[in-house]
């Protein structure tokens, strides 16, 4: 049975992320005004995407916590779960990979290892994405490294659907791993 | 799916350790805790330290609601 977290994602988030590949089919004028039209939505679907996807991590790491802190005393709960939120970097900034493995590993395990164990094109969807991430960090800042974007300024809708498929699939296994581990710790049924 | 039960800037009270403190929900995070229970998002400070808040996320079963403060003007 999937988390409350990957059923939001592939239920509320993944409408929002259709509504915005709808606007895209439904852009209309010259080709020109077309292609600036386009080019706008693929920026803004690229920053939805990051942010859905931030949405999803954030999710699933308050899901957990709850997992963890309700098979402990209530008097110490508390304490707990101040702890674990703590400076969380999915709070605060991009679903970049660092920031993912460094939340979840403060919950006991090594987050991106068993993500790998699962499935070794994680590694791959790793990779891209830290692409999608620092598209997106250029689109919000308007600051468009060459060096960093591979020297492309042009974002396709192809791209930014290779990008979505990846974090889709990142979020299975992100749910896969994290019940793996926490159905091994804590003995109980979840979600 | 159980309905939501406070607001954002609702003023709450939870059991933390042996005290009970009094914070303002911040967000409603949605049903995503054991058995679909809904957690809220509350910041609160420490008497000695109000410059500092803190952030906590609570199931909705362990806050109270705190009545607003009714103006004597």
């Amino acid at each position: 049975m999937p988390s409350k977290s990957l059923i939001r994602w592939n239920g509320k988030r993944a409408d929002a992320l259709d509504e915005i590949v709808n606007a895209h089919a439904m852009v209309g004028g010259t080709e020109r005004a077309r292609r600036f039209a386009t080019q706008q939505i693929n920026y803004a679907f690229t920053a939805l995407l990051s942010s859905q996807f931030q949405g999803f991590c954030r999710d699933l790491h308050s899901e957990c916590i709850d997992q963890i802190v309700s098979i402990i005393p209530d008097q110490l709960q508390g304490f707990l779960r101040l702890e674990l939120i703590w400076n969380r970097s999915l709070s605060r900034g991009n679903p970049h990979p660092g920031a993912i493995g460094s939340d979840f590993n403060r919950l006991g395990l090594d987050f991106w290892a068993g993500v790998y164990a699962l499935d070794s094109r994680n590694q791959r969807r790793r990779e891209l994405l830290q692409e999608l991430i620092e598209w997106r960090n250029a689109i919000a800042h308007q600051d468009f490294d060459p060096v960093a974007l591979g020297g492309n300024f042009n974002l396709h809708l192809a791209r930014v659907k290779v990008w979505r498929s990846s974090v889709d699939s990142l979020a299975r296994f992100f749910d896969r791993a994290m019940y793996n581990y926490l159905h091994g710790l804590l003995k109980v049924t979840l979600w | 799916m159980p309905e939501p039960r406070f607001r954002k800037h609702d003023q709450v009270r939870f059991r933390f350790g042996t005290r009970t403190i009094q914070g303002e929900v911040k967000e409603d995070r949605g049903p995503i805790g054991v058995k679909g229970r809904r957690l809220y998002l509350v910041e609160f400070s420490f008497e000695s330290q109000p410059e500092s808040p803190s952030l906590i996320e609570l199931p909705a079963e362990e806050l109270q609601s705190v009545p607003a403060a009714v103006s004597s003007e």
